[in-house]
């Protein structure tokens, strides 16, 4: 008969495995475990120790499918589950772990500490339900704990349990009245209150809302909060006149608050802001004024700034611009200080430059950056907006060296130098992005652990510009892992949250964690990633169509002569370390700078195309007011979803890129737009009632929009040859667009399949960049 | 324009470095090696950037030298950026020089190299108590006239005797430290 049951000494043995796990001595974990197995080989509870152990000690994959063998060899045991469940948290998998860790507590685990971090979990994986079931189960057994009845009431909050939550709130107030020992703290009656308040707003509970605000206003200390929370109920329940009373409580305290001004219009649709004499007021009010009178408020309003000397002003007015009656009032504005006291002829000449930029007459905003840092030689913000013009002007070398200008006047600011790489690397310039990068950061940290993700994002554009596709693949995926890695982080924080009674900004985390996608930074690191694993697409299939083919001598030798170029490309790449040469080793492997782990991955054309999904699955349901920066991520989707013959989501797409059309990118839309209307009139399949809308005659559509086109360039030329050739359904060569375009004009060679530095014919000034840059750091005194 | 316009004063270190540079570079004729703007570094108890409204526009830098046993403060650089000259920032700088050096009783006098057609120039240092105490010739290799005067300002001219003025040629010299 096999042996399962363990006897008193098996039994204090598997008590101190126990222990070994606790103080995380896995080697001796191990060695003990395997010995103890000897005598019992089949009891599945010793294997899940066992498993766990060698998790721990580098066997991850042996460890994590021996503790599934486990649990299916004894469904029964809530140790196997909950040790599985164990191994599934490590491994990040959190919806499988609250998946073991519940069947371990169905089984029979009283365990309170697993009931409590299995809760924390599923408000991880937001399954409220389940939140809900655990604290319940917590609240049961130990219902003199204060932190348990909180917990118990965010989690009815949670499920919208609102009747239920007010009820534990009425019996909270008793336990910690009772709680003689812990004394609850102003700071967190002021929170816990005001919690209430918001509870009973969002359960539309008016009454009960009414009694709070008049019940807790003295315990309340953060009235910002207070009135901000009376003014939403006042709001909801449509009485303008109270709004009106919290709104003016507001502008009491943080008066330069634009909002605040929006919510009091928003009551008081007729209230007449100008009372209020601020720069904020009178700065967002000179928008509604024309002509002769907006001229006399523009000159009061400037004229502070020119006396005070605040080069900030632009941003003030900067909202003005919108209206073109504006324009010319506002320049000759500016031009009346050219000839006044030295510094306000300075601020005249910056302020035109700016005014220039931003009519995009670059040529005029040159010239008078000019004249700026001719007059005052000294002021590094001059300098950054004239890198900021000749990047306009497309002169990137010289942009950078404006930016590094600016940078060299005043090196202790870490501004300067940020932008100064960002330049570089527009530049093309990696390497001396990175030793400026390392000037201001500590010994020993690097931009990857730090998660720099600006940083991340213009090196992998760079990298992928230069068509070097390893690298740059593998900026972005770490940006896609850092996103995620935030959102882990908060695994410690809700716990934390419950305790401390600060549950309104714990709603307000699991929301922003919920939006974390919809930035800017992610958008675009996913419209690279995903046009940049296009390309890999293409090299991938490349290759493998030249591998069969039957090969003549001649091609042979052809081969082998590719090959060869290709290894000696790898050693000027070493040599260049273009890969983080000034990041260790160690640095490099860690985070797999060279992408060479990620392209092993990424061998066939399906393992690309999922990485693709991966990618686009998130990207396709962000929404971030950049109309700008949304298109140019999402039309590297649209051939992806139309190859894989997806309708619905190629309708969303079509939404998508509609609701982001802008003057800019109006013509490379429409051209995708074609292309999705063109694949969803010919899909006939069961799904075709819910695009049927969509389906529009193409022909018609097409020469529609081309009749109200102006064709101002030859970039807008030769997209309306690609919509052409998609129309006679041939395909096209190039399928570049806006700044491709410009790009490979300079950089001519930079899209074939030697991408690199060496050919970049701006190498000499490059290198020269970098010597004059090394130059210096020698000479620095220490 | 405001009346008396005041000016801030900073010191020259290596993260600013830059910006005395641009400066001497703007308002001085003569070119300066690399190494020596390493080395105004090492004088900065006497050297000064001036400040208006935060920015930088212009500078004063001047070093301890020791002449016949006595110490003298000599004048390296000097300059405010062309926009803001007649602001009366040069009288600021070299008063805040003047009195740092005052708390250095043993050092007497301060004296500078002058461009012999510098006018304005001389107009300034005058005004200030300075005087040709040496007449310099081929002084400059870069700049034509290459002459150029010493101007000398006695700072306890109660108390100590006037300097008596001299001729000097600067090539001559040369060619007898050559022999």
């Amino acid at each position: 008969m096999k042996q399962t049951e363990l006897n008193t000494k098996q039994n204090n043995e598997f008590k101190s495995l126990m222990r070994l796990l606790e103080a995380k001595d896995y080697k001796k974990g191990l060695k003990h475990s395997e010995k103890l197995l000897e005598q019992v080989p089949d009891n599945q509870e010793v294997v899940s120790l066992k498993a766990i152990f060698m998790y721990y000690n580098e066997e991850r994959e042996a460890g994590l499918a021996l503790a599934y063998q486990a649990v299916l060899k004894n469904l029964a045991s809530d140790f196997c589950w909950h040790i599985y469940g164990l191994i599934q948290k490590a491994e990040k998998n959190y919806i499988q772990a609250v998946k073991c860790f519940i069947q371990a507590i169905n089984k029979g685990e009283e365990n309170l500490q697993l009931i409590r971090d299995t809760a924390n979990l599923s408000i991880h994986i937001r399954d409220f339900e389940g939140n809900s079931w655990l604290r319940q189960k917590l609240l049961n057994s130990k219902p003199g704990m204060v932190v348990n009845w909180i917990a118990f009431i965010f989690s009815q909050h949670l499920v919208s349990n609102y009747a239920s939550a007010f009820n534990a709130i009425k019996l909270t107030e008793d336990v910690i009245k009772k709680d003689t020992q812990n004394p609850i703290k102003k700071v967190e009656i002021n929170e816990f209150k005001l919690y209430q308040i918001q509870l009973a707003i969002e359960a539309k509970d008016f009454q009960r809302a009414k009694q709070y605000l008049h019940d807790f206003k003295n315990d309340i200390t953060d009235l910002v909060s207070f009135y901000e929370l009376e003014y939403d109920f006042y709001i909801k329940i449509g009485d303008n006149v109270n709004a009106i009373q919290s709104v003016k409580q507001l502008l009491e305290l943080q008066p330069q608050n634009w909002k605040y001004y929006q919510m009091l219009q928003k009551a008081d649709p007729q209230v007449d802001l100008s009372i209020y004499d601020n720069t904020l007021v009178k700065g967002r009010l000179l928008a509604q004024k024309e002509k002769e009178s907006f001229q006399n408020s523009f000159l009061q309003f400037i004229d502070p700034f020119f006396q005070k000397s605040l080069p900030s002003l632009f941003r003030e007015i900067k909202h003005l611009y919108t209206d073109p009656n504006k324009i010319e009032i506002m320049k000759t504005s500016f031009e009346t200080y050219l000839n006044k006291s030295p510094i306000e002829q300075l601020w005249a000449m910056m302020l035109l430059s700016q005014h220039f930029y931003q009519i995009k007459d670059y040529n005029k905003s040159l010239e008078f950056i000019n004249q700026a840092i001719e007059h005052t030689t000294t002021l590094p913000e001059l300098y950054l907006i004239k890198a900021k013009v000749l990047k306009k002007l497309q002169q990137f070398k010289e942009a950078y060296e404006q930016a590094d200008r600016a940078r060299q006047l005043d090196l202790a600011d870490r501004y300067l130098n940020n932008q100064t790489i960002k330049y570089a690397l527009q530049a093309n310039m990696i390497v001396l992005s990175q030793d400026l990068l390392s000037l201001f950061l500590k010994d020993g940290s690097d931009p990857y652990e730090l998660q720099m993700i600006w940083f991340e994002l213009n090196i992998g554009r760079t990298l992928l510009r230069l068509n070097y596709l390893g690298p740059a693949l593998q900026q972005f995926n770490l940006i896609f892992k850092q996103f995620q890695e935030m959102c882990d982080d908060q695994l410690d924080f809700y716990q934390y949250s419950i305790r401390r009674y600060t549950l309104r900004s714990l709603l307000q985390m699991i929301d922003a964690i919920d939006k974390r996608y919809d930035t800017k930074y992610f958008i675009q690191s996913a419209g690279l990633m995903i046009e940049g694993l296009e390309r890999l697409k293409l090299k991938v299939q490349e290759q493998k169509k030249l591998e069969q083919k039957k090969l003549t001598p001649k091609e042979k030798k052809m081969l082998a002569k590719q090959l060869q170029k290709e290894q000696e490309e790898k050693t000027i790449r070493e040599q260049f370390s273009i890969e983080g040469h000034i990041f260790n080793r160690e640095i490099q492997r860690k985070f797999d700078l060279s992408g060479e782990q990620l392209l092993n991955q990424l061998k066939t054309s399906e393992d690309i195309i999922k990485m693709q999904n991966r990618f686009a699955q998130v990207l396709i349901h962000t929404n971030l007011n950049n109309k700008e920066v949304n298109f140019q991520a999402f039309k590297q989707i649209v051939c992806l979803y139309i190859n894989q013959q997806r309708p619905l989501l190629c309708a969303k797409l079509l939404n998508k890129l509609r609701n982001n059309e802008t003057e800019q990118n109006r013509i490379v839309n429409h051209k995708y737009q074609l292309l999705l209307i063109q694949f969803l009139n010919k899909y006939q399949g069961t799904l075709l009632p819910y695009i049927k809308e969509y389906q529009t005659d193409l022909i018609q559509f097409d020469t529609q929009f081309w009749n109200n086109i102006q064709i101002k360039t030859q970039l807008d030329q030769t997209i309306k040859l690609h919509c052409e050739r998609i129309i006679q359904e041939k395909p096209f060569e190039e399928n570049l667009e806006s700044e491709d375009l410009q790009f490979l004009q300079e950089y001519p060679q930079a899209k074939t399949t030697h991408p690199f530095y060496k050919y970049d014919p701006n190498i000499e000034w490059q290198n020269q960049q970098i010597k004059e840059y090394q130059e210096k750091q020698q000479t620095q005194p220490l | 324009m405001e009346q008396n316009p005041k000016l801030a004063f900073g010191e020259i270190n290596y993260k600013n470095l830059e910006q005395f540079k641009v400066i001497t570079q703007k308002t001085l004729p003569v070119t300066y090696s690399e190494n020596f703007y390493i080395k105004i570094l090492t004088y900065s108890d006497f050297s000064t950037l001036g400040y208006y409204n935060d920015i930088a526009v212009g500078a004063i830098t001047a070093r301890i030298e020791e002449k016949d046993g006595r110490k003298t403060a000599y004048i390296m650089t000097f300059g405010v950026l062309d926009a803001y000259r007649r602001l009366g920032f040069g009288t600021q700088l070299l008063n805040e020089l003047i009195n740092r050096i005052r708390s250095h009783e043993e050092i007497r006098t301060i004296y500078l190299h002058m461009w012999v057609s510098n006018e304005i120039g001389f107009q300034f240092y005058s005004r200030h108590g300075f005087e040709k105490t040496t007449y310099k010739k081929n002084y400059y290799t870069d700049i034509d006239p290459p002459h150029c005067y010493i101007l000398t300002k006695r700072l306890y001219p109660d108390v100590d005797p006037p300097i008596p003025y001299t001729e000097e040629d600067t090539e001559k010299e040369q060619e007898i430290a050559q022999q």
